[in-house]
């Protein structure tokens, strides 16, 4: 399962560190590394309040890419 | 997880839980008479040999059980104690997956060790293989959970 996400461009675009980013969602500086290096998926909720800080829709912060996506959903 | 400790507890429990393990590895190996020796060295034989003390035994039953009170608290403190967040609730459930396949490995090996060198009866290896293997849990567990959460984030 494959699930990239642009949190590391976003928070560049916005000259944020992770620590910063981290008290915004209320988690540990270690949760967004994790996130960032696509060793953790976030729940729903992270997800959403992640997107919220960017104010962009989940989509576009996490994308699920093709090889993620089991053929039999493709077809 | 109402039935969690707050996350502060954690600490206090790895120091319990290393204590008590170290107290009780003494306490087996009756390592308490060196303690003897340093605080009355006036008992030593001509010799050099020390003879037990009367109430050495009762002293090192004691000491054995309170270690193993240690031990027991201070590895529920860490397992029970709370998370900062999702992503540790996942690192200590694969830290503990780990530390499970250690504990199995390290039981198994031992055991074979055991079984298969002359000179021990099996049945007088069991406390060591189960201690070994707790102690291999405790540590797999400590030093996986730390390495990923502390060592393997790197700050950007």
């Amino acid at each position: 399962m494959k699930l990239e996400n642009t949190l590391r461009i976003e928070r560049a675009v916005r000259r944020m560190t992770q620590a910063e980013l981290a008290e915004r969602v209320d988690v540990s500086r270690q949760a967004i590394n994790a996130i960032e290096t696509g060793k953790f998926i976030p729940s729903a909720v992270l997800a959403i309040k992640l997107a919220r800080v960017f104010g962009k829709p989940v989509e576009d912060i996490f994308i699920l890419t093709e090889d993620a996506i089991p053929a039999e959903v493709k077809e | 997880m109402a039935l969690s400790f707050p996350a502060r507890y954690r600490a206090t429990g790895i120091f319990l839980a290393i204590a008590g393990f170290l107290c009780l590895w003494v306490a087996s190996w009756e390592g308490l008479i060196n303690v003897y020796r340093i605080i009355l060295p006036g008992r030593t034989l001509p010799d050099g040999a020390y003879p037990y003390p009367a109430n050495f035994w009762d002293i090192n039953a004691a000491f054995g059980m309170v270690s193993a009170c240690m031990l027991t608290v201070g590895a529920a403190m860490v397992f029970l104690a709370k998370e900062p967040d999702e992503y540790f609730y996942k690192l200590r459930l694969e830290s503990i997956q780990f530390a499970v396949i250690a504990q199995f490995v390290v039981g198994l090996i031992a055991f074979a060790y055991f079984y298969f060198t002359p000179g021990y009866q099996i049945e007088n290896t069991f406390q060591g293989i189960l201690g070994l293997a707790c102690g291999t849990f405790l540590a797999a567990y400590v030093l996986r959970y730390y390495a990923n959460s502390y060592f393997k984030a790197d700050q950007d």
